[in-house]
């Protein structure tokens, strides 16, 4: 009975150290974050979240987001450092923020020509933010872009990266960094590597600000403006060097062997149309190289 | 345990449930003078029986014949309502045409017998030698005919009076297969089973146990297939009881199953009769007893709780199927709140983003914590389900509306509870009752408290910590000797063939292992069960 007893009691034990009480938190306390954004401002770095909030998305007695509540919320505080400025942010977030499910940090481009060195450290050193989350850069402030709602869908981090692993699977334009492989990339010979960038298209006045940072988005068929997928931001040494547009991006992925579906048009002059084009579909992509 | 300290533990219990130093036995000796029915004068004998019984007024002296002083020459014993009375008043009008008058002399009593057992047609006449089984055979529903002067009374068997008919078993429904389910009587039980197995080879074994109740057990099984050591140790054990009284399997299932300190039931229990004549095919033994419709089983698997008597009576793809699902169910009734709780209060990692929102919004504003929350409901449904089964039928919509609207609906609208842990309730609840057997449906409810509590203080890791004694306790488990998780722990792959999957007929050859020792082969080898066609 000894036995038993002890056996269980080492069981307990074991498990309150593998699980830990102190772990434990309600749903209804977390602040699901959905993307979180970087800047650099005038020596100081600004980090944004965009905290999803949950009875907007879904209001208490069912029934899908009819409320007029945002899904969204972005919440930005600055300090010397990332560590500092994150550590800030629990001065006006009521929530535990929770970063386990957080697709998406977006770089605003000081921050990316700043550098990135203490932003991959950080990711790297922190124990709840993932590795695996997916990087952009944009030539607008990060803040700003973690505002704007995406079409069709209410998380705009979550849209944001399904735009791009959809583009990476169907039209093979750009291929998805993580900040793991940002972080590989960076020690390797090369120490170069390539960020996707997302930009907003179309009208960029205050106006289409506005209308795109509000929930009656939702309400219109039709908007001038919307963040696109525009290029790819040259990184070496986790500084942004310059970019590639489309065009030369799709290149430096067929070289690079990345691209796993494309379309490519070629010009196909005919007698009745001699400026037409046909497409190609790319099924497989293979390359050599000889370093 | 040790030996030592579960003797230790053992006598600690006895001492706290230790019983008045004549252990409660009903002493007579003392209180009444002890009368002779034998041997002695007719009119003396039945004045002592009058005694003894206390003047109950169900209990008849019938006088018949009178010598020249006016006493009674013989004399019928019976109680009113355990006979029939048909067959009594065939009997009197029996003993009033042979009954000598003044002038002869009465017949000697294996005439007596004789003549008792050519003229009354209701069944065995036996000749009662002793007091004690004078008063238990007219307790048990015979008529005792006492003749003056004898030294043995004869029992005519007369039995009758009311009894519930055969009826289609409440507890254990099927959709095809038999309808009919036990009674409370013996003897028609014991009927339902022999017209299942018409051998010579099913042997049944009467017992009484209960020294007030002295209620009638009948062990049943198959010579030459069930397994004589579970036999045996089945028949020391009954010996064993000593009580006062046994009004239903469940004290017999107590008194002869091998562990004490277990919520899981180690010995079945049915109502059907055809579930009986199945297991006993398989080398099992069967235990009945007068008062109840539910009879005992033994010695059974963990698994065999998940099978039905239906199993055998479906297609055995369809059946295969079906015990996935009892198996799932088995899995989601032990573990889903526990796994709701965990995952949302420690490991949310785990869900879809989607999923994690839709939850988090339903929990927008809910007061309690997630594990006090399931705590609740499941006390709330446990609190409306033994209502359902102690209220008068006439109330039960009544209690549906309130369990379905107030407590669900109305709950979730008023921000107490979330929707979600409805669901989670009422999909634990729902995949309880597929579990065909209630004890161990109830085991597994009360060890989904346990592991709630587990996942509420640490997470997954606490369900883990939960699940793995639990096992080891399970293994650990035999019925009569024979290991509880069988087919699985000891592995025995001739057995799996009816577990998880049902195989077909054509190839269950062979009796479950280690349930039967003696003759394992139910088909001939070689012996196709018909020609194929050409």
């Amino acid at each position: 009975m000894h036995k038993s007893c002890s056996l269980i009691l080492i069981c307990a034990l074991f498990s309150c150290i593998l699980a830990g009480c102190w772990d434990r938190s309600e749903l209804n306390d977390l602040g699901i974050t959905s993307a979180t954004g970087i800047d650099w401002s005038e020596g100081r770095w600004i980090i944004s979240y965009q905290v999803v909030v949950p009875s907007g998305m879904w209001s208490g007695t069912g029934g899908n987001g009819s409320s007029s509540q945002a899904t969204i919320h972005v919440f930005s505080s600055e300090g010397k450092t990332i560590r500092e400025a994150a550590s800030n942010s629990n001065l006006e977030i009521p929530r535990q923020l929770y970063f386990a499910h957080t697709d998406l940090v977006v770089i605003g481009k000081a921050a990316a020509e700043h550098g990135l060195a203490d932003l991959v450290e950080t990711y790297l050193r922190s124990v709840e933010a993932r590795e695996s989350v997916v990087m952009a850069v944009t030539e607008q402030r990060a803040s700003d872009i973690l505002k704007l709602f995406v079409p069709l869908e209410r998380i705009p981090g979550d849209a944001i990266n399904k735009i791009m692993s959809k583009q990476e699977a169907i039209s093979g334009y750009f291929s998805i960094v993580r900040l793991i492989d940002f972080a590989r990339d960076l020690y390797s010979d090369s120490r170069t590597t390539g960020v996707p960038e997302v930009n907003l298209r179309g009208k960029r006045d205050a106006e289409a600000h506005s209308e795109l940072t509000s929930q009656d988005f939702f309400k219109m068929t039709f908007s001038d403006s919307r963040l696109r997928l525009t290029g790819v931001s040259v990184f070496k040494d986790a500084r942004r060097i310059g970019r590639l547009d489309l065009k030369e991006s799709f290149g430096v992925s067929i070289l690079s062997a990345e691209v796993k579906k494309s379309i490519v048009a070629v010009p196909c002059p005919s007698a009745s149309s001699p400026n037409g084009f046909s497409s190609f579909r790319v099924e497989k992509n293979k390359d050599e190289s000889d370093p | 345990m040790k030996g030592h300290e579960r003797f230790m533990l053992i006598e600690l219990i006895s001492r706290l449930f230790r019983q008045p130093k004549n252990g409660g036995k009903p002493d007579m000796s003392d209180t009444q003078p002890q009368e002779a029915l034998f041997g002695v004068p007719l009119r003396i004998a039945v004045a002592a029986a009058r005694t003894k019984m206390g003047d109950s007024i169900d209990f008849v002296i019938r006088e018949i014949g009178r010598d020249d002083a006016g006493n009674p020459l013989a004399a019928v014993f019976y109680v009113d309502g355990l006979v029939d009375a048909g067959k009594v008043s065939g009997l009197l009008e029996t003993l009033v045409q042979a009954a000598p008058n003044a002038a002869e002399v009465p017949p000697p009593p294996p005439t007596l017998r004789q003549m008792l057992q050519d003229r009354v047609h209701s069944g065995k006449t036996v000749a009662i030698p002793t007091e004690e089984a004078f008063y238990s055979a007219v307790l048990a529903g015979s008529a005792v005919v006492l003749v003056d002067g004898c030294r043995e009374a004869f029992s005519v068997s007369v039995e009758g009076g009311d009894k519930r008919n055969v009826e289609e078993p409440s507890s254990q429904t099927v959709i095809r297969g038999s309808k009919e389910g036990f009674t409370e009587t013996l003897s028609t039980n014991l009927t339902l089973l022999r017209r299942r197995l018409r051998t010579t080879q099913l042997r049944i074994e009467y017992r009484t146990i209960g020294r007030f109740t002295n209620t009638q057990i009948a062990i049943a099984y198959l010579e030459g297939i069930a397994n004589p050591t579970v036999l045996t140790e089945l028949r020391r054990r009954l010996d064993a009881i000593d009580i006062d009284g046994v009004l239903e399997s469940g004290y017999l299932e107590e008194f002869i199953q091998d562990h004490s300190f277990t919520p899981f039931p180690t010995v079945l229990n049915t109502e059907r009769p055809d579930s009986i004549a199945g297991h006993l095919l398989e080398g099992h033994c069967a235990v009945l007893l007068d008062g109840t419709p539910f009879a005992l089983v033994l010695p059974v698997t963990f698994f065999k709780f998940f099978l039905s008597s239906e199993d055998y009576y479906q297609r055995y793809d369809i059946v295969t199927f079906i015990r996935g699902i009892r198996f799932l169910s088995f899995i989601v009734s032990l573990l889903l709140p526990s796994l709701y709780v965990a995952i949302t209060t420690f490991q949310q990692e785990m869900l879809p983003t989607t999923l994690l929102i839709s939850l988090a919004a339903q929990r927008e504003g809910v007061p309690l914590p997630a594990l006090l929350e399931a705590l609740l409901m499941e006390l709330t449904f446990e609190v409306i389900r033994e209502a359902g089964v102690r209220m008068p039928r006439v109330i039960g919509p009544a209690i549906s509306i309130v369990g379905a609207l107030v407590l669900g609906q109305a709950a979730v609208q008023a921000g107490l509870v979330s929707g979600a842990m409805v669901i989670v309730v009422s999909f634990t609840a729902i995949a309880n009752f597929v579990i065909p057997s209630i004890s161990m449906s109830a085991a597994i409810r009360l060890i989904r408290f346990g592991l709630m509590f587990l996942a509420g203080f640490f997470g997954l890791f606490g369900i883990l910590a939960g699940l793995v004694p639990l096992l080891i306790h399970l293994v650990s488990l035999t019925s009569f000797g024979i290991p509880y998780f069988l087919p699985v722990a000891p592995l025995s792959l001739a057995n799996l063939k009816d577990v998880f999957v049902r195989a077909p007929w054509k190839a269950m050859r062979s009796r479950p292992e280690l349930i039967s020792v003696r003759n394992r082969t139910r088909q001939q080898a070689g012996k196709p069960n018909r020609k194929e066609k050409d």
